[in-house]
């Protein structure tokens, strides 16, 4: 490799350590980095009680499953890394520095199939938490979930800088042609083994589309790593050890091999990164990107202005407006929440009618969805993060800009949680109307302390994402903080609204009354909670937050 | 073939350079050369094909049809040969995070092969009024800094061919003096500079030569004072020349004198 770039991928190396010490020198990097960490404790901690487990032990998969589920895992994966990406990915510097730079085509190829080699192994580090208990030894696994990975990053660009050699022999018309036919294909293999399966739920579904014939037949490229992950002898072991080291070093020469235009392919996908950072960072929809709003003034929706009144309903009928002529932002939650249904309720006990069941998921669907998914829609402060010194030039005092940014998220939230409560009542047919009429009155003040916390979690630690994505560690911390949090207030909501429904009852014997005064109970703690989001804001430093990296 | 100037060999040499997007022409059949000592202005509107075009000078863009040739080697067939001897700085300057300024002129020097570049480096960063901040790392700088890191290791190699893509966005006055200074340094020294760039007014005075070009074409290539004698009715400064070239009612691309 060109000395530079040696010297450039260990410069790197260097300046992440030297970037994440800068970071813990701050109160708030220091939060950040250490609810990372505790975080991954947590989490590994509990995989490897579980997995210590006698009884889960137990109920492991056989190395015959092993071996027919692991490859199929591995291609699928590799299939979406390439589809998804479509093409290697240099940061806006690496593409700024090394491309005019006199540094031949594979010398670049190895530097960026190295340079990426650390975040393949981390990630394959923490899945190997997750999916060690499967294999019959820890080394042999853990070998395998980490040549596993790397295998992936390779082969997905292998399979992406393959397309684009093919490609550039077809002309537009014939490439969309062939894509076209490539993705029936795939789709129409997908659908014919999940409707093979029956009756088996998404789970069987999913394993019946890993054992179809054709993913079989192309999954026995990746037997090897299968075999490393199931071996149940030393000699096996490094046995495949050494045939997925040989799979992986066939890969890396297929992708040397291949002589494209691979700069402009990386231009394209770095644009592609860039945006999905910037929408991450801000969900500023960026030119071109796939949550800029709809154009077309057919279906140019507006919210009602004469239900916002007043300057801070100005704020809010901005957002929501913005809202709803963005359909594809929508889409996200749209899939979340049923996925959500689907898991939850599909084919479940609930879907009987056992009523413990359904009182656990409708309780679940109503405190767990606000806690672990937060508001998927980020019309507020959060996509505002470009525009606080507009905000702060209004004439509103803290508190109403705050009632009207957080107003949007807790709306938009509020009806997100209730299309889940109505699509399980109309799926497992069960829910009572007195329940839905109830979450109706109840389900405000819970999505806007969920919105009030994320906004003043986000005032406080605003996301900052460097051109290269760098600051992704530090979202598990805030991400953890943000769950502590928000579990804690609706902890406070549920007492508040629990001791004014026992108090009402007591003296009144009225159910309905009883429900009210809980649901005034619960928003009571809203006021403080928004007055602390008003403060956040007032005291943001925008000069420092809002500037990219 | 237009020339800007003739009589030397030309350092950089399009020659029926084609770009095609899928399905979208981006420049077509662009035909013009920089002899060394040139500085040429690439101007037109947005979306006339000036970053690709200096995109596929520095071998970034491959072109769809034509040749491109950088200090005589082939970008396509010789590409590091042809990189050995350009420079780009683009037009958003993208440091690396977690760099220091040194370290990017460090990294750079090992790229290009360069022995004993540590009194250049610093004699550059001096010159790019950079000389304090030469342990700050990448984030920590404004754009404009950013942009005279960019610029600093763009010349440390000493490049014979220099490509500037919007170089004055940015810039203080006194940055847009200080990089004046250096590109006519080097053009002095016999590097050939491109720049792209919509402060017409800016560049007026700093180019030699100018390369209009509008969706694609090319529409003149040449001296600034061929420009200004075959445009004499259309004004007398760049900016009225531009836009009697550039707007709809323009002369066609074989009326206005390009090949």
């Amino acid at each position: 490799m060109n000395p530079g770039l040696r010297l450039l991928a260990l410069r790197l190396a260097r300046g992440r350590v030297r970037l994440l010490a800068r970071r813990m020198r701050t109160v708030r990097g220091a939060i950040g980095v250490g609810g990372t960490g505790l975080f991954l404790l947590l989490v590994a901690g509990l995989q490897l009680w579980s997995a210590a487990n006698p009884d889960v032990r137990a109920g492991q998969p056989s190395p015959e499953t092993l071996r027919a589920m692991v490859p199929a895992l591995v291609v699928v994966l590799t299939i979406l890394a390439a589809v998804s990406e479509r093409g290697l990915y240099f940061t806006p510097a690496e593409t700024g520095f090394l491309f005019p730079a006199p540094v031949g085509r594979r010398e670049l190829l190895v530097y960026n199939l190295v340079t990426r080699l650390g975040v393949q192994v981390l990630s394959a580090l923490w899945v190997a938490v997750f999916t060690l208990r499967y294999a019959p030894h820890v080394a042999s696994g853990l070998a395998a979930v980490i040549l596993g990975f790397v295998f992936i990053y390779v082969a997905a660009q292998a399979l992406a800088l393959g397309t684009t050699a093919v490609e550039a022999y077809l002309s537009p018309p014939v490439r969309r042609l062939a894509r076209g036919a490539a993705i029936a294909g795939l789709l129409l293999v997908a659908v014919a083994a999940a409707s093979r399966a029956g009756a088996a739920g998404p789970g069987g579904r999913f394993r019946a589309v890993l054992e179809a014939p054709p993913v079989r037949a192309v999954s026995t490229v990746a037997r090897p790593i299968a075999e490393l992950f199931a071996a149940t002898t030393a000699g096996g072991a490094l046995l495949w050890g050494a045939a997925s080291l040989g799979l992986i070093a066939a890969c890396v020469a297929l992708v040397l091999s291949f002589d494209v235009a691979y700069t402009e392919r990386s231009l394209a996908v770095g644009t592609r990164v860039q945006a999905r950072l910037r929408r991450l960072r801000s969900a500023l929809p960026a030119a071109g990107d796939d949550a800029a709003p709809a154009t077309s003034p057919r279906f140019r929706l507006a919210a009602p202005r004469r239900l916002l009144p007043g300057r801070a309903g100005a704020l809010a009928w901005r957002q929501l407006t913005e809202l709803v002529r963005t359909p594809r932002a929508m889409l996200t939650p749209l899939i979340v929440g049923g996925a959500w249904v689907v898991a939850m309720f599909g084919g479940s006990r609930a879907a009987q009618g056992d009523p413990v069941a359904l009182q656990a998921t409708v309780l679940s669907s109503g405190l767990i969805l606000p806690i672990v998914f937060g508001n998927p829609l980020p019309f507020d402060f959060r996509r505002d993060l470009d525009r606080i010194a507009f905000l702060r030039s209004l004439p509103l005092s803290p508190l109403s800009v705050a009632a009207g940014q957080v107003f949007p998220a807790a709306l938009s939230f509020a009806v997100f949680e209730m299309m889940v409560l109505l699509a399980t009542a109309a799926l497992t047919r069960v829910v009572p109307p007195a329940w839905i009429a109830i979450a109706a009155l109840l389900v405000m003040p819970v999505a806007w302390a969920a919105a009030a916390v994320e906004n003043l979690m986000f005032l406080l630690m605003p996301y900052r994402v460097g051109n290269d994505g760098r600051a992704g560690a530090q979202f598990l911390g805030k991400a953890l903080l943000l769950m502590v949090l928000k579990l804690v207030t609706l902890v406070v909501l549920a007492v508040a609204g629990g001791a004014a429904w026992f108090a009402v009852r007591w003296a009144t014997d009225a159910a309905w009354l009883a429900i009210v005064a809980a649901a005034l109970a619960m928003t009571l703690p809203c006021l403080p909670l928004t007055w602390l989001v008003g403060r956040a804001f007032e005291r943001f430093d925008f000069t420092h937050d809002a500037s990219v990296a | 073939m237009s020339e800007v100037q003739p009589a030397a060999a030309p350092a950089i040499e399009l020659a029926g350079f084609s770009k095609h997007y899928g399905d979208r022409l981006a420049v077509d059949s662009l035909t013009f050369s920089v002899p060394p000592g040139e500085i040429v202005g690439l101007v037109g509107p947005n979306g006339a094909g000036k970053t690709t075009t200096l995109r596929a000078m520095a071998g970034i863009h491959a072109p769809s049809a034509g040749t491109v040739r950088v200090a005589g080697f082939d970008v396509v067939r010789q590409p590091v040969e042809a990189k050995r001897r350009l420079a780009l700085v683009p037009d958003e300057p993208s440091l690396f995070a977690s760099l220091t300024v040194w370290e990017h002129l460090e990294f750079t020097a090992r790229i290009y092969g360069l022995r004993g570049w540590e009194p250049t480096a610093a004699a550059l960063l001096d010159e790019m009024e950079l000389g304090d901040r030469r342990g700050s790392l990448g984030d920590e700088l404004s754009r404009g800094m950013r942009q005279k890191v960019a610029v600093a290791c763009a010349l440390l190699h000493d490049p014979a061919v220099l490509l500037f893509d919007e170089p004055l966005t940015g810039l203080d006055p006194r940055g847009i003096r200080t990089l004046y200074d250096a590109i006519r340094r080097r053009a002095a020294a016999g590097a050939a500079v491109l720049l792209s760039s919509h402060l017409l007014g800016q560049i007026e005075g700093l180019c030699t030569g100018f390369a209009v070009m509008r969706q694609g074409k090319l529409l003149f290539a040449g001296p600034r004072d061929e420009m200004r004698a075959r445009y004499a009715d259309a004004g007398s400064t760049l900016e009225e020349v531009f836009f009697h070239l550039t707007e709809d009612d323009a002369p066609h691309p074989a009326a206005a004198g390009a090949p």
